[in-house]
């Protein structure tokens, strides 16, 4: 299932791994995402920002949120100290969420610099941004199948009120706003 | 300037003063109904459209693509829907349009709708005839949305996650769901008069 939430939870799930990127489209969608991946934890996780790995490392019983200011230095840093990261006689109860630009200068260290680190979070990164964007020709048939419309008829008959106000066709609206014009 | 227009220009304002963390706050809510036993699991989760760029379309997602959230173990209730839609332009900070709903079935099988709207403002929200009789953002309270009178009833300009714990509250009778509760009411109107009279 392509939800972004639910791609998020898997990733900073605590039992699977000790590290989970996050990659964002740009440094100001990172915000967002350091916001929300926050706002999914409980209070016991007593999530933490920072910058440092070594900060990162020693935290192992709070969820750390690594948001790097180089993020060259920081994937090679990390791709190092897996051993510690993994440590079984204090095994972290959280994970550490790094976050990565899409494209970006991290992106490639992993990819060129840092084979550790790239095959072991493997499998616990997710791009939450890639996941919630809707595939808009397949949603546009969908919603025109099912209502008969394009979401722009559709919507402009509803606003002149002719379609009914039931439940369904409130839902129907918010798909066919996200829809109209694309 | 009326009450009426009053109210209006908070609604106006409530769409530029939303930020984005009503997301983690109705989220806090989801979690207080699962922990209550009355849902199994929710997630508030969104969509987006890249031809958009920055615009997300927030609802209520249980199991699967189930459209909204069961609610169980309400007493007085057979059956309850809840769902809440935002569509919120991320970038700007803008609340585009808002909805809460509850579509209830009682025990004795009547069926009863709580349904919160703000339009889209993006073509306009200035509905019917005007701002007392069509507030730009109301809820219809009764069997159907459709049952005549369609009656609107004008609300303050709540948060998206205020408006779910309204809703919440109108259905779950519960002291735990109460978001303002008498006590607390209290105590803020005490603070406030003891600043007031320190002013003075």
């Amino acid at each position: 299932m392509r939800d972004p939430i639910l791609s998020l939870l898997k990733a900073i799930d605590g039992e699977r791994s000790g590290v989970a990127i996050v990659w964002c489209p740009d440094i100001g969608t990172r915000a967002w995402l350091v916001d929300r991946v926050e706002s999914l934890v409980t209070e016991s996780a007593r999530p933490i920002r920072t910058a440092s790995v070594e900060q990162a490392i020693s935290e192992h019983n709070r969820l750390v949120l690594l948001i790097p200011t180089d993020e060259r230095s920081t994937v090679l840093d990390m791709d190092g100290q897996r051993d510690r990261l993994l440590d079984e006689e204090a095994p972290r109860t959280y994970p550490v969420v790094l976050f990565l630009t899409r494209d970006g200068d991290g992106q490639r260290a992993l990819a060129e610099e840092a084979p550790s680190l790239a095959s072991w979070v493997r499998g616990n990164d997710t791009d939450p941004e890639e996941l919630a964007e809707i595939d808009v020709d397949e949603e546009r048939a969908k919603f025109t199948n099912e209502h008969g419309k394009s979401p722009e008829a559709w919507l402009e008959a509803w606003r002149a009120g002719v379609i009914s106000r039931t439940p369904r066709h409130f839902s129907a609206a918010f798909w066919a706003m996200l829809l109209e014009g694309s | 300037m009326t009450t009426w227009a009053k109210l209006y220009a908070n609604h106006r304002k409530l769409r530029t003063e939303t930020d984005g963390r009503f997301e983690t706050e109705i989220r806090k809510q989801l979690t207080k109904l699962v922990d209550a036993g009355h849902c199994a699991f929710a997630r508030f989760s969104y969509r987006t459209n890249k031809k958009h760029k920055g615009l997300e379309a927030w609802e209520i997602k249980s199991t699967k693509d189930c459209d909204g959230l069961r609610l169980l173990n309400v007493d007085g209730f057979a059956s309850i829907r809840f769902q809440v839609q935002v569509l919120f332009e991320r970038r700007s900070n803008h609340l585009r349009a808002l909805m809460a709903m509850a579509e209830c079935v009682r025990t004795d099988g009547s069926p009863c709708v709580i349904a919160v709207h703000m339009p889209d403002d993006g073509p306009g929200d200035q509905q019917g005839l005007g701002a007392c009789g069509h507030a730009a953002f109301h809820c219809h309270i009764g069997p159907s949305l459709d049952v005549k009178p369609q009656v609107r009833v004008p609300l303050p300009a709540l948060s998206p996650s205020e408006v779910a714990q309204w809703v919440i509250s109108q259905v779950v009778q519960d002291q735990a769901f109460e978001p303002a509760p008498w006590d607390s009411v209290n105590k803020a109107l005490r603070d406030s008069q003891a600043i007031g009279a320190d002013e003075h």
